[in-house]
This record gives structure tokens, C-alpha cells and sequence, in this order.
């Protein structure tokens, strides 16, 4: 093949020199390359007239035509096959390169002009004998002729349909070769497998010859040696011993690793189902450290009405399985914070000192003791340790919430002896004692120092305070539960309460209105009591409303009126301080105070004068003593003590 | 998951892995196979390939699959306990909470505005 076909290319080019240096041989576009016959496309002058009027067309329209036309337009899958034929058997398509090619072009342009001389004179020779090869090979070559003819559309019509019976014709041969061959073939089963011969033998077969009439010596099967056998069949178990080997290996490993995880699991669940509650807020979480999936608690109170955003208040439930336990570790950055122990567990602290008498200084005179829950935890460590977990948990973010609000407020209430040393750090002063919250980190040094401390003065009434934070905070909780429920369309509620937070200013509220409720009666003291005889001064028994719960509440379901219970109940502590006093003249009228606040911190007084005929005469108000106290001055000296001297 | 479908994953499973089995328990026997028509009468010992294939490749296919069946399983479980834990509903009754005395607790507020400001 290869020798055939750089004859041929060169010859084809000896031919005319016209034509184009083909990179591979057009001859073998032919799909069918054994018909390519070397002699037949010899192209010499004398041929041409040999073949007559059927191969001069064909060669010059198949070789004038640019190949490239033809072979561009190819699948690579066909074109490569191609390629390699022209190159000859045993060529690797992965071996070319185009140094290679450089090469051979270079070669095939030298040895050209050498062939073109020789084959001048061969082809004298060569030309007796073509015209015998020629016959042959016009068969097979008309077959494909239509492909390469199709192309060029130069075909007259007599051509074409020369060419398309040339193709019926060798395609009813082959079908005939075809069908002849699997006759036999049938023949031959029919006497083994009548019924499988018979669907493929032709009625004409059937007819004419008997079934199983042809028939065939069998190969006798070789029996294998018997020491053969016995060792394929050693081979055969040895194979199956080894694979059940390493089958039972897996499987053991498998169980025994799907019996540690089952326990687990089992472990996990159990004390996840006894020690969790409905009241519990568990989700499906993924672990963010390992990425396995778990449980999530909550224990933050978002759900409970809480806005604190700072932190998520989300534990990953998880199961230790050295101590046997659940664990409940808070998730997402606090998680880096807890592995420093103590610094991230911090409580409110409440101290109160006192202010010591004649030296501007102060004494501790109380302070809350350490709430239980942080002090067992840290020695004791049983059964419901998950639960302990959990409340501590819920108890730490609760102090961070807390502390969150109280600098908020505090923020607005400098002027009224609050501030803030620190983040971690609130005073409040009063004029004879100053009261420090404090956020503590849990260490084991304040536990213990807390352990052994004597109890003090001021201890309930620090503690007092601290739970009365708490219960306003809760306070605050339900009123922003409440706000959420009333919205007709949960719209995403804002997550900020309505009001500012009151925790702070209803206690100092209440101090300084004490306060100034002893002011006031000193100044009531020293300009009327001691000025006029005989007069008293009574407290009014406070005219408070009464939370209006019946007003409003008739719509509600009964979560809302509960809700309205326990947050009028506080009314009493939040609504803004006011006392009324009442200071009966004796005949000359009477003088109504009335002691209030607008923003718990700061205090008006309302003066009202009725005379004897209960004419009012003066309705003011004061915000300042000095001017009050001028103010009483003048009363009592322009009417009481004046009429008192006309009597 | 709906009941229904985990019922249905749980039959397939099971048939699954009671299938692998099966499978397994045909592939590690010794004695030839008969039941093949093609090789009736013939006492072909089996190639070496067809050993190593069926030995090798089917029992390990075999066991992997009964191994998968049964992880299939405890996932499962798995599935089943966390819908249970995530789908209770509080029960209205025996989790509502105590009801406040509010009578007692307003009685301690006033205690506790009397204690704080030391009015005792």
C-alpha cells in the first residue's frame, strides 16, 4: 500500500505540472481502499486512450479538484483513518508532527524530479499489463465513483445512471454471496438445532433440500486432564475462600463501627428525649465546626420577646461520649469566646455602699451573693448536668441581655448621678449611698471570695434590686410578646422595643422620690407646720388607677389577658412616682401638694391653696425647692398668718 | 418523609439487603453450577476469570451493598427519631404554666417597694 501510493502521488504529478502537490493522495477518499488499484491510475498518454471515454473524465475531475475541499469538510473520524492509510500500516497518528512532515515534503520534492525521468520509461513497460488490471479493477472502482462524482455535480446523466446500475448490480451480488453463505450455515445447524436452522433458511432451501442433509464432524471436546481439574478447581476455592475472607473482614469492621455509632445514637437520643421538654426550642442544625448534623437548642429568649441581638443564643446539642453526656455548646462565634472559660461567663453583681458620716467616702454595706446555679455547677456535675448546662446558659445571656439594656438607659440618665465607669460598669449615687452594677466574669477566685463573706446590712436590699431588674427586663419581654401578638399581620415585628427600656429608672424612680418626699416635708415642716398652730399634714392614700385590664381586654385570647395580668402587676413599680400630701390650716383652708415625676428622676411639686370659703386661690407648680419654699413662705404669711390676725 | 414513605424505603431496604444476602451466600458456594443450560453437559471448570470476577467482584459488591442496606437503615432511625423530637406539640394541658397568684404576687411587689426603701 504504501509503496503504491507514493508511486502514485508522484506519478500524478509527472503527470501534469500543473496539477497541485497533494499532501495526501486523493485516491483515497475512497471509503473502500482495496479497490485502489496502483496500475489503474497510471496516468499516461497512452492509457488515456486505452480506457476510453470512462476513466478520462473521472481522473480529471477527481485529481484536478483541490483535495483540501473535500477532506475539510470531513469528520475528524474519517479523515484521520484516511490519513494514516496514505501513510501506511503500522503509522501512528500520534506519531506525526510536523517536523516530520517538513522532513518528508522535503524528501518527496527531491525524489520527484528523479521518479519523473524513471517512470517515463517504465511506464512503457508497465503499460501492457494495466490494460489487463484494469478490467478488474473497473468493477469495485464504478461503486464508489458516484461519492467523488456527487461533489463536483459535472456528471452527465447517461453517467449517472451507468454508475447506479454498476452499484445495483454489486449490491445484488453481495446480497446474493450473503444469503448463500448463511443458507449453508443453516444447512449445517439444521441437523443440531432444526428449529434455529429453519427460521434463517430460505423456503426456497426448505423446499427443495431435506433438513440435516448436510452435515458435519464436531470437534470432540477435550476433557481436562484430571489433575487439571483439581487444580482449577484449587484456584476456584482458593478465589472464594479469599473473597469470603475479606467479605467477613468487611463486614465485621462495618459492624462493629455501625454498633459504636448505634450506641451513640442511641445514647444521644435517650438523654436527648429525657432531658429536653416541649418547652425546649430544638431545630435541625449543622454543626459548623465539623459539619455533621445536628441538633440545635435555643436558649436565648428571642422567642420569650427578647431584641437582644448581640448574640444568637443557639447551643449545639451535643453527645460526649468519654463522660457520657450531652453537651450543649453554644454555637457560631461565642464558641471562641467559651474556650477562655470565665471570660464569656460573666453575672450582675450588685453592691451597695454607704456613704460614711462626715468622711466623703463610702462603705460596702451590701452586695447580691452569687446566684446557685454558677456555684454548683462548678463543683458538682450530676445526672441533669445538661439541663444545668442549659439554665446556665439561658442565665448568661439573660446577664449579658440585662446589662445590654441598663447601658442603654443609663446613657440618658447622667445628669441624674448614673454612669457608666466601664463596659462592664454602672454607679448610681444617691446622697447617702451609691449602688454599683457590675458585671462579674466567673472566676474561681470570686466564688470562693464570695463563699467567705460575712453577711452584711444592705445584703437583701442589694439582692432586691438585682431581682427587680430581672423581673422589669422580664417585664419588658412580655410587653414586646404582647406588642407582636397584637399585630394583626406578623410583618416581621421590629425587633426593638417600643418604648425605652425601663429597668433603672423606676427603682431610682422610687429612691428619689423618697427623697424628695422627705424634702418636701421638711419644707412643709419648717414653713407651715412650725409657722402655723394646730396645723396637720396627711398623706393622701395614693389614687391609683387601676390597671385598665377589663377596658380592652374582652378581644383578646386568654394568652393575651394573661400577658396583661402579669404585666399590669408591675404597674405598680413602673408608673411614675407620685404622692400627694394634704396640710389642713385650721380655719384658714388648706394647702394640697401633690410630689410627681415626668421621667421617674426628676420631681415637680403642684402647690393648690383653698382658703377657709374653699376658694381656690393659687394652683401652680415648682420644679425647684428653693422657689417653693419662698412660695409657701408668702402664702402662709400673706393669708394664714394674716388672718390668722384679724381673727 | 411522609409514614407512608418510609414504610416503602423500609420494605426496599429490607428486600434489598435480603436480597444481597441471598446473593452472597450463592456466590461463596463450592459446588459448580449446574443450572446453566449452556453448559450442561459439559463439566467446564470455571476460568480463572470468571472466578476472580465472580469471587471477587461479586462478593465485595454483595457485601458492600448489605453494608449500604443497613446504614440505609440507621439513617433511617435517624430520620424517624428527629421528626419525633421536632414534631411534638405541646400538650395544652399538662404544660401550661402554674397560674399566678396575682393577688400574692402584687402583695410581694408592695413588700418589695417597703424593703427596698427601707421603710420597715
Amino acid at each position: 500500500m504504501t509503496d503504491s501510493s507514493s508511486h502514485q502521488s508522484s506519478d500524478l504529478r509527472s503527470d501534469g505540472n500543473r496539477r497541485i502537490p497533494l499532501a495526501i493522495d486523493p485516491n483515497f477518499i475512497r471509503p473502500i481502499p482495496s479497490t485502489v488499484s496502483p496500475s489503474n491510475n497510471e496516468p499516461d498518454d497512452s492509457d488515456k486512450t486505452q480506457n476510453g471515454i470512462q476513466d478520462a473524465p473521472l481522473k480529471g475531475q477527481s485529481l484536478i479538484s483541490n483535495p483540501y475541499e473535500l477532506f475539510g469538510g470531513m469528520p475528524l473520524d474519517q479523515l484521520i483513518p484516511i490519513i494514516l492509510q496514505s501513510r501506511g500500516a503500522g503509522s501512528k497518528f500520534a506519531d506525526l508532527s510536523e517536523d516530520v512532515l517538513l522532513d518528508e515534503i522535503a524528501k518527496e520534492t527531491g525524489s520527484v524530479e528523479q521518479q519523473k525521468s524513471l517512470d517515463d520509461n517504465a511506464n512503457v513497460d508497465n503499460s501492457a499489463f494495466v490494460e489487463n488490471l484494469d478490467e478488474e479493477a473497473l468493477k469495485p472502482q464504478q461503486i464508489e465513483e458516484p461519492l467523488a462524482k456527487e461533489e463536483e455535480k459535472q456528471m452527465t446523466q447517461e453517467q449517472f445512471q451507468q454508475l447506479r446500475a454498476s452499484t445495483v448490480q454489486s449490491l445484488n451480488l453481495s446480497l446474493n454471496e450473503s444469503s448463500l453463505a448463511l443458507e449453508f450455515v443453516s444447512l449445517l445447524l439444521s441437523s443440531v438445532r432444526p428449529s434455529a436452522a429453519s427460521a434463517s433458511m430460505s423456503p426456497f432451501l426448505k423446499k427443495t433440500v431435506p433438513a440435516a442433509s448436510l452435515n458435519a464432524e464436531k470437534i470432540p471436546f477435550e476433557k481436562p486432564k484430571e489433575s487439571e481439574a483439581i487444580e482449577k478447581g484449587l484456584v476456584t476455592r482458593g478465589w472464594k475462600l479469599r473473597s469470603l475472607e475479606e467479605s467477613r473482614l468487611l463486614l465485621k469492621d462495618t459492624h462493629r463501627a455501625l454498633e459504636a455509632s448505634l450506641m451513640k445514637e442511641q445514647n444521644y437520643w435517650s438523654k436527648v428525649s429525657r432531658h429536653t421538654s416541649k418547652k425546649d426550642v430544638i431545630f435541625k442544625m449543622r454543626d459548623q465546626e465539623t459539619g455533621e448534623k445536628s441538633l440545635g437548642l435555643k436558649y436565648g429568649y428571642e422567642d420569650s420577646g427578647s431584641t437582644y441581638t448581640q448574640e444568637r443564643g443557639i447551643a449545639i446539642l451535643k453527645y460526649n461520649s468519654i463522660k457520657d453526656s450531652l453537651e450543649a455548646i453554644p454555637s457560631g462565634k461565642q464558641q471562641v469566646q467559651s474556650m477562655k472559660k470565665g471570660i464569656a461567663e460573666k453575672f450582675m453583681r450588685v453592691r451597695i455602699f454607704t456613704r460614711m458620716k462626715e468622711e466623703d467616702d463610702y462603705i460596702l454595706s451590701g452586695e447580691t451573693a452569687l446566684d446557685d446555679l454558677l456555684v454548683l455547677n462548678s463543683n458538682t456535675s450530676d445526672e441533669h448536668d445538661i439541663r444545668r448546662q442549659i439554665s446556665k446558659l439561658q442565665f448568661l445571656i439573660f446577664e449579658k441581655e440585662l446589662m445590654f439594656h441598663l447601658k442603654k438607659e443609663s446613657e440618658s440618665l447622667i445628669s441624674y448621678g448614673v454612669t457608666i465607669e466601664n463596659e462592664n460598669k454602672i454607679t448610681v449615687e444617691f446622697p447617702t449611698e451609691k449602688m454599683e452594677f457590675e458585671m462579674m466574669s466567673l472566676t474561681d477566685e470570686v466564688i470562693m471570695n464570695h463563699q467567705q463573706d460575712a453577711p452584711k446590712t444592705n445584703d437583701k436590699k442589694a439582692s432586691l434590686v438585682l431581682v427587680m431588674l430581672r423581673m422589669l427586663l422580664v417585664t419588658m419581654f412580655k410587653k414586646q410578646i404582647k406588642k407582636e401578638l397584637l399585630m394583626a399581620a406578623p410583618q416581621k415585628p421590629s425587633r426593638t422595643f417600643d418604648s425605652e427600656a425601663l429597668l433603672l429608672r423606676p427603682i431610682i424612680g422610687k429612691f428619689r422620690h423618697e427623697n424628695y418626699l422627705s424634702l418636701l416635708q421638711k419644707v412643709i415642716k419648717a414653713y407651715i407646720l412650725d409657722v402655723v398652730d394646730n396645723s396637720t399634714v396627711t398623706q393622701l392614700p395614693s389614687t391609683r388607677r387601676s390597671s385598665s385590664k377589663g377596658a380592652d381586654g374582652d378581644v383578646y385570647d386568654k394568652h393575651i389577658t394573661k400577658l396583661d395580668e402579669e404585666i399590669g402587676l408591675f404597674d405598680r413599680i413602673l408608673q411614675l412616682p407620685r404622692t400627694e400630701l394634704k396640710v389642713q390650716l385650721p380655719s384658714s383652708g388648706r394647702i394640697e401638694f401633690g410630689l410627681e415625676s415626668s421621667n421617674y428622676c426628676n420631681a415637680t411639686t403642684s402647690v393648690k391653696f383653698d382658703d377657709a370659703s374653699n376658694v381656690t386661690v393659687f394652683d401652680t407648680k415648682f420644679s425647684n425647692f428653693k422657689e417653693l419654699e419662698d412660695f409657701l413662705h408668702f402664702i402662709v404669711s400673706e393669708y394664714v398668718t394674716d388672718s390668722k390676725a384679724q381673727d | 418523609m411522609s409514614d407512608k414513605g418510609l414504610l416503602e424505603q423500609l420494605n426496599r431496604t429490607t428486600e434489598t439487603l435480603s436480597h444481597s444476602l441471598t446473593n452472597l451466600i450463592r456466590y461463596s458456594s463450592i459446588s459448580r453450577e449446574r443450572d446453566d443450560d449452556e453448559h450442561e453437559t459439559y463439566d467446564v471448570p470455571e476460568s480463572i476469570a470468571k472466578t476472580s470476577t465472580a469471587g471477587l467482584m461479586m462478593v465485595n459488591a454483595q457485601t458492600a451493598q448489605l453494608v449500604r442496606g443497613i446504614q440505609d437503615l440507621m439513617v433511617m432511625t435517624r430520620g424517624i427519631r428527629e421528626k419525633w423530637l421536632l414534631t411534638q406539640i405541646p400538650d395544652e394541658k399538662t404544660d401550661s404554666q402554674q397560674d399566678l397568684d396575682l393577688e400574692k404576687c402584687a402583695r410581694l411587689l408592695e413588700q418589695w417597694e417597703k424593703e427596698v426603701l427601707g421603710k420597715n
